[in-house]
């Protein structure tokens, strides 16, 4: 349908004659990976678990169905699994985070800066509540906000059916839309 | 904003830097190849010529370090052999035992800790880490009131090396870097000031911190066994889901994380090194100086359920009370994440607000 599906079908198509053109998946798809990892964890374990995604891939290259799916949400579904092995560093990070501010963002325009400070008093709230969630409600919302996933790609990416991932999304969103609510009241 | 957006901004990380870009692709192509990725324990280490762990992860930090093999020079001139090391359970149960004799009497269990937040490549030949000070006062007493006093400190550069080449910087105090939302990566300012210490009250609902998944409350704490294995179980049933070695390194985590970070009564603190003791995958790595010089017997354990990184506990054996806590890369040795200890204890001090 898009092209990114067509380029997925002849990349995959070439990497299965050929194992270098691999080498081709990991340049398109290296910087969404890292920023998911890094997103969820921090930035030194990314610098691994980013590479180590691709050499798991890599390994398993024969499991990737392209008539089935894209290569980005089967990539985001290894490192997802990666991710779950790092529990500690999730759960601190996000500790962290509900303890801090956010640094501000340079160069805005007054309005921009005024919504920079909003944004900076929700964060704590909002971080807390990501780390209430169930894994599986942050799996998904997160697949969403630091991959850009749809719905249909973050079923391919957990394996689970499409309308699995539309109930743990609204229950997910809804538990972080109230506690950024619970800030403006 | 809703709350995608939002997400998005609270978790903006810089981009991958060249050389992590580039050691990712060397790595995928070594695999291609059908070569094994490097390691350093086989290229560089002579194992079998000194003690074997406890030699084997001092060499890791003398390379980590300097970038030579300095454990290859010393065989001929070396001094005679040290004492047999402790093995990982006779360190783990003796530090049982000699938490096992403290007092649990005391108003509040106190643990003051610096830990690194994370480090960003400034794309200018350093890098520049955030610590964070905590000090958490847990009350014992229903009727008392837990706090936890927070400072996150400035960027810093991290290693001394990084302070060399910021000096060759012109010892800059902020820096721009660019951080992702998506594909977008706006210029965002880091500086090396410190931010107000902050005092948050803690035991909402009696939540005084977390054990496996979940919260826990004083009273469920006052309940929890002194015998090894039933701490083990409970734990156990606090990570459903987790199984095989993926559930032996979290029952680890969670033994440390109970140790330092709960107010239970002594026989529970030493209950859960005797459990982390028969865990298996615990080895002993002999001797250990922590970041701030101090002298401990270390333990490691893997981290994640594979061989890729790995806890690494440095026990005080005075106190029996750990004083770092560190995650590693076992193909590199670097440290990932770290917590370190300055005071752990009992204490009828009244809660100092102000200081981290």
């Amino acid at each position: 349908m898009t092209s990114a599906h067509e380029t997925d079908a002849s990349l995959a198509s070439a990497f299965s004659r050929n194992p270098d053109a691999f080498t081709e998946v990991y340049d398109r798809y290296f910087d969404v990976v890292y920023g998911y990892i890094a997103g969820r964890l921090n930035t030194q374990t990314a610098d691994d678990l980013a590479a180590e995604t691709f050499t798991l891939a890599f390994r398993h290259r024969d499991r990737f169905d392209r008539g089935r799916g894209a290569l980005r949400p089967w990539l985001l579904g290894i490192a997802t699994n990666l991710i779950a092995r790092h529990r500690r560093a999730e759960a601190r990070h996000y500790r962290a985070l509900a303890r801090t501010a956010a640094e501000p963002v340079l160069d805005s325009h007054e309005n921009q800066v005024v919504a920079a400070l909003t944004a900076r008093a929700v964060q704590p709230r909002l971080a807390r509540a990501l780390a209430a969630l169930s894994a599986k409600e942050r799996d998904v919302v997160l697949l969403m906000a630091l991959a850009g996933l749809t719905h249909e790609e973050i079923g391919e990416a957990l394996g689970i059916p499409y309308g699995t991932v539309g109930s743990r999304l609204n229950r997910a969103r809804g538990k972080l839309r109230a506690a950024m609510e619970g800030m403006e009241r | 904003m809703n709350e995608i957006q939002a997400l998005q901004d609270l978790l903006a990380k810089p981009p991958a830097t060249q050389a992590v870009r580039d050691e990712g692709r060397h790595r995928l192509q070594r695999l291609m190849r059908g070569k094994p990725a490097p390691s350093w324990s086989r290229t560089l280490w002579p194992v079998g010529a000194l003690g074997v762990t406890a030699a084997a992860a001092a060499g890791l930090i003398v390379l980590v370090g300097t970038g030579s093999p300095a454990v290859h020079n010393a065989a001929p001139n070396s001094p005679p052999p040290a004492p047999a090391p402790m093995s990982a359970n006779e360190v783990l149960l003796s530090a049982a035992t000699t938490v096992g004799g403290q007092p649990s009497t005391g108003r509040y269990w106190r643990i003051s800790t610096s830990g690194s937040l994370g480090s960003f490549d400034t794309g200018r030949g350093y890098k520049i880490e955030q610590r964070m000070k905590r000090t958490l006062w847990l009350s014992g007493s229903p009727s008392g009131t837990s706090w936890a006093v927070t400072q996150f400190l400035g960027y810093r550069p991290q290693t001394p090396a990084d302070v060399a080449a910021w000096k060759a910087d012109g010892s800059p105090t902020s820096w721009k870097l660019p951080m992702c939302r998506l594909k977008k990566c706006p210029d965002n300012a880091f500086s090396n000031t410190d931010q107000p210490v902050s005092a948050e009250r803690l035991g909402k609902a009696g939540v005084v911190g977390s054990l496996g998944n979940y919260p826990i409350t004083l009273a469920q704490i006052r309940k929890l066994p002194s015998d090894p294995a039933k701490l083990k179980a409970e734990i156990a049933r606090r990570l459903p889901g987790a199984h095989g070695t993926f559930l032996d390194t979290v029952t680890f985590e969670d033994g440390i994380e109970l140790i330092m970070e709960l107010p239970v009564s002594s026989p529970v603190r030493a209950a859960a090194y005797r459990m982390m003791a028969a865990l298996p995958g615990v080895r002993a790595l002999g001797e250990f100086t922590d970041p701030l010089g101090r002298k401990g017997q270390a333990i490691t354990m893997g981290a994640d359920g594979s061989t890729k990184t790995k806890h690494r506990l440095i026990i005080d054996p005075a106190t029996g009370m750990p004083l770092t806590w560190e995650q590693y890369q076992t193909r590199n040795g670097q440290v990932v994440m770290d917590d370190t200890v300055s005071v752990a204890g009992w204490t009828n001090s009244h809660p100092d607000l102000q200081h981290p």
